[in-house]
């Protein structure tokens, strides 16, 4: 059910690139504001949800083993979908340079909690080992509340 | 094209304090793929983000070349716990 839930919020959101959202958000601009203008881009799909994750494929389609294991994670550690966004960097390279100059980290999947960059595979995996990750997750209050089941199959 | 070698060069070389560093590739003998364990006390006080942040800028340009990289960094009693 949460697990469902997660891989179809993330395909709606995920499926807008980053040249989508500019459109609908910005008028064309000339090239020499693009660099701003990309950023602000950056800016607004970092914040498009309260955890947004930059990967390679989809939630329900990862095409990259540690943007899988990521996922795994996220939903493991019962993050709600409906505070879940995705974007797929193989979709658009200009996100894909963008983001990692953004960030200044070097690799693809990138997590945000409340447009805080919080790390890579590596990092958060081994949070996840540690509780920090569970504590970063339960204070951003980003977490399926724990009588979500109940109320929804009473 | 990149070897464990090359890296743990790289990295001993930029990153004091070493302990330990262990690369390893994954990648079959492309040179595209390595896994990473940096022991040094640098770490000490760091959280994995600034710890991850020290290796990733030790290695900023060899990441850009290869498909995959994967880093983990201890502290020399963190690694004991582990070793042990």
């Amino acid at each position: 059910m949460f697990r469902r839930n997660l891989m179809a919020t993330g395909r709606l959101i995920g499926n807008q690139t980053l040249t989508q959202m500019r459109q609908t958000i910005y008028r064309p601009q000339l090239v020499a504001f693009m660099s701003t203008e990309i950023r602000k881009a950056i800016e607004d799909a970092v914040s498009s949800a309260p955890v947004v994750l930059f990967m390679k494929g989809t939630p329900e389609f990862p095409q990259c083993g540690f943007s899988k294991a990521t996922i795994g994670i996220l939903g493991q550690q019962g993050v709600d979908p409906l505070k879940f966004a995705a974007y797929n960097v193989l979709e658009d390279p200009e996100l894909r340079e963008a983001i990692k100059e953004f960030t200044e980290w070097p690799t693809i999947p990138q997590l945000f909690v409340n447009s805080e960059f919080v790390g890579g595979c590596d990092v958060i995996k081994s949070m996840a080992k540690s509780g920090e990750l569970t504590e970063l997750l339960e204070e951003a209050k980003v977490l399926v509340p724990e009588d979500y089941n109940s109320e929804k199959d009473p | 094209m990149l070897t464990e070698e090359d890296l743990r060069n790289k990295i001993s070389t930029t990153i004091p304090d070493i302990y330990n560093v262990i690369v390893t590739d994954l990648s079959y003998g492309c040179g595209q793929s390595f896994d990473v364990v940096v022991v040094s006390n640098i770490f000490q006080g760091k959280n994995k983000l600034q710890r991850s942040r020290l290796v990733n800028g030790a290695l900023k340009e060899e990441i850009q070349t290869i498909h995959a990289f994967s880093c983990k960094c201890y502290t020399e009693d963190e690694w004991a716990k582990i070793v042990i």
